[in-house]
């Protein structure tokens, strides 16, 4: 930088044996130079100190904390929001129930085929996380009754983790489901750290998804 | 929110769709901030290679992003090397597919005759404007909330900052005010006055984000990294004032010219 301004005052006084045109030069050059290096320097201090006295009273508040925890939405960051729903075994499942596990909840259907496509996928990740308990793995089938699901896992894919029949979609709704398959990833505080729309998710994908809420 | 969107009978997802109308935006934005500094009939060879560089970089930045992410996470790749080649939009390190799409973008200009310093000012603005939509995209997928207005009440609902629309008119604005102080603009100095706007942009939104990333007493750390940015960009665009007025500046030359006078337009 400091070269080219060299460079360029070698170049305006190479002009001066030639006739002047004082339209391009400004007056008393040096002396504006001198004055603006001490206001750069003013301003520079006062935006510091401006900006550590910002940064001090915009601070998050401890009172903020709670209210975050009061966040829930079918969103990345917010709390998961809870639901009620009967397996296709009779089981009964809460979500609030499984604070302090990490859950997947893959919203499916049987006549969604990226859904049908990622089920191996999704019994792999039951079998090598859910059997210990170190995970829960939720399917809940959309509108759709119990034999229609029996079928399907007598034909089709073998499936193991626990489906549960949303018939009404009213979990959908609630999580703002507009496409199959969605699968929502769920910390063991509550808190939603991922959502993939679409599929069907690859190992990869899926792993992506619950690496972020396995190490919370 | 908006997670997917429903076009013609198909359902598409927000996310991806929001990201690429922001990259087609930077590049036309890109490519005639790079008409217009050229102030010369190159202005038009620079607008098209732009345009050419910009999808080479985006190959580029999406396969340093794909191979960035896998050697994070090498043992997930190990056993099923065509992960790699999977089409899903996911599964892609930011900071490597930046930093390879920028060079990729920077060494084909370069092998076009355009000078560095006018590939900076141009990624600058159209940066900016990329940034703008990307922040509309993040708030019609739910990324990021705002913390309760002053005026909440308790109930069932919390009013929040939409910290993403804020953003987002802070960064169009940015956008605006570099493309009509462009004529006016040595070279490099877009670029910094975009540094300065951007950090700005961060102290003022990152102030009522409600998730913002803390690090020592509720203080927030964007905000630590932005007021660096102001200081440095304040400091470098001092450097740019010192510049003896009235010196009537050269046009841009192409290849063949030496490098002092290739910094150099016309006012």
């Amino acid at each position: 930088m400091n070269r080219w301004i060299s460079m360029l005052r070698a170049k305006q006084s190479s002009c001066t044996d030639q006739p002047v045109d004082k339209s391009l030069v400004a007056p008393d050059t040096d002396h504006k130079v001198v004055r603006s290096t001490q206001w750069w320097r003013s301003l520079l201090a006062v935006t510091f100190g401006l900006g550590l006295v910002w940064i001090y009273i915009t601070r998050m508040p401890p009172a903020t904390v709670y209210l975050n925890d009061t966040l829930v939405a079918p969103l990345v960051g917010r709390i998961a929001p809870d639901f009620a729903l009967t397996g296709i075994d009779g089981q009964s499942f809460r979500l609030s129930a499984l604070r302090g596990t990490p859950v997947v909840i893959n919203f499916w259907a049987t006549w969604c085929p990226p859904c049908r496509k990622e089920m191996p996928e999704l019994e792999k990740l039951w079998l090598d996380y859910g059997a210990d308990g170190k995970l829960m793995l939720l399917g809940v089938d959309q509108a759709e009754d119990k034999a229609t699901i029996e079928q399907f896992r007598q034909s089709m894919v073998a499936v193991t983790f626990p489906i549960l029949l949303d018939r009404t979609t009213k979990v959908a709704n609630l999580y703002n489901v507009q496409a199959l398959p969605t699968t929502f990833f769920i910390a063991a505080d509550g808190r939603i750290q991922d959502v993939k729309i679409g599929g069907p998710m690859d190992r990869a994908v899926l792993m992506d998804g619950v690496n972020k809420i396995m190490v919370r | 929110m908006l997670p997917v969107i429903r076009l013609f009978g198909l359902t598409v997802a927000t996310g991806p769709l929001l990201s690429l109308i922001a990259f087609w935006i930077g590049e036309e934005v890109g490519g005639r901030t790079m008409e217009r500094l050229a102030h010369s009939p190159e202005g038009r060879r620079w607008r098209n290679a732009f345009g050419s560089a910009s999808l080479v970089a985006l190959l580029t930045g999406v396969i340093a992003a794909r191979l960035g992410y896998a050697f994070s996470n090498v043992t997930l790749y190990t056993g099923e090397a065509g992960l790699l080649f999977s089409l899903r939009p996911e599964n892609l390190a930011t900071i490597p597919g930046l930093l390879a799409g920028f060079l990729a973008l920077l060494i084909v200009l370069r092998r076009n005759s355009v000078p560095s310093v006018i590939v900076i000012d141009a990624v600058a603005i159209a940066g900016s404007a990329a940034l703008a939509l990307l922040a509309i995209r993040d708030y019609l997928i739910g990324i990021g909330y705002g913390m309760p207005v002053p005026w909440w009440i308790s109930t069932n609902v919390t009013w929040r900052h939409p910290v993403q629309l804020y953003e987002a008119a802070l960064l169009f604005l940015l956008t605006f005010i570099l493309w009509f102080t462009l004529p006016s603009a040595q070279p490099g100095q877009t670029f910094w006055r975009f540094v300065l706007g951007y950090s700005v942009s961060q102290l003022i939104v990152d102030a009522v984000r409600g998730d913002s990333w803390l690090v020592l007493a509720g203080i927030r750390g964007t905000q630590v990294v932005a007021l660096a940015g102001v200081l440095v960009a304040v400091y470098v665009l001092s450097f740019y004032d010192r510049l003896p007025r009235g010196v009537a500046p050269k046009a841009p030359t192409t290849m063949g010219q030496p490098k002092g006078e290739e910094l150099q337009h016309v006012k």
